[in-house]
């Protein structure tokens, strides 16, 4: 089998990371790398909890709704929601 | 929790179809379920909150013109709708050169973070995601369909218009580069 490369084994990696399984099997697989390798997720750990970061609030959530009926400029009748109110946030 | 989930899905597809008749309440349902994620990933691609509002909603009205081009090949909708929101946001980008409004969206952002999310872990988040809003386009792209959304490479190239191959190259050498943009930071801090 071809060894893979640097681009390949990160791949992997961070499949595996994804999934929640154990990173150390996964390294132990490319030892060639392992210094870089771990660096790389190291820095992709940090951006996964950015999700959470940022996230409208219900308030912009109504805003961006409220410039959505601003933007539409088809005639009556009226886009979406009579009165042009935002849908319930779930 | 799979019940649910592909009740989730159900519903969805129920939604699409109602929208693709003009039904606008299922499209309002549709709105409700993916903003979050759309305005999310356009405010990391222009790092402005005002612009990331406005994009948001010229996503979803594209969307609803062209909802009767939407066709269920196995692609997610919200995949349909974050290339949309690409499309836009790069869009928006090339008509303003980057960096321009940089300081505005390094101003707002801490207006809307909300404060019980903050953890130790803060000082890091914040690093990393100053270097990523740094990244060029594509790489940024990556990145945030990849790590922020958890986005398959396969939906990643579908949205991006590259091949998975492609894509899993570039988001190499953008953790490269974050790596050594936090790396300089580090020790400009210290220094």
């Amino acid at each position: 089998m071809a060894k893979a490369n640097i681009v390949q084994a990160l791949a992997d990696c961070l499949e595996t990371m994804r999934q929640g399984l154990d990173l150390n099997v996964a390294l132990e697989r490319y030892p060639e790398y392992s210094a870089q390798l771990k660096a790389l997720m190291e820095v992709a750990s940090l951006i996964r909890p950015l999700a959470e970061d940022v996230e409208p609030s219900p308030a912009m959530r109504e805003s961006i709704w409220a410039r959505l009926l601003e933007l539409q400029d088809e005639p009556a009748p009226s886009f979406f929601h009579a009165g042009g109110e935002a849908p319930e946030a779930h | 929790m799979l019940k649910l989930d592909l009740r989730r899905v159900d519903d969805e597809h129920l939604l699409v179809e109602r929208a693709i008749e003009r039904d606008a309440e299922a499209f309002g349902e549709l709105y409700d379920m993916h903003v979050v994620r759309i305005y999310r990933h356009i405010y990391y691609l222009v790092n402005s909150i005002s612009e990331a509002e406005d994009l948001t909603a010229q996503t979803f009205l594209q969307a609803w013109e062209v909802m009767d081009r939407y066709e269920d090949r196995g692609v997610p909708f919200a995949s349909w709708l974050l290339r949309i929101a690409h499309n836009l946001a790069i869009s928006y980008l090339r008509s303003r050169r980057e960096g321009n409004q940089l300081h505005d969206g390094l101003m707002d952002h801490d207006s809307f973070r909300n404060p019980e999310k903050v953890t130790e872990r803060q000082a890091d988040g914040e690093r990393v995601k100053q270097a990523i809003l740094q990244l060029g386009h594509e790489q940024r792209q990556v990145i945030i369909l990849r790590f922020v959304e958890d986005l398959e490479y396969r939906e990643v190239a579908e949205i991006v218009g590259k091949s998975v191959a492609a894509v899993r190259v570039i988001q190499h050498r953008a953790l490269c580069t974050l790596r050594k943009m936090m790396k300089a930071e580090s020790v400009s801090a210290k220094g």
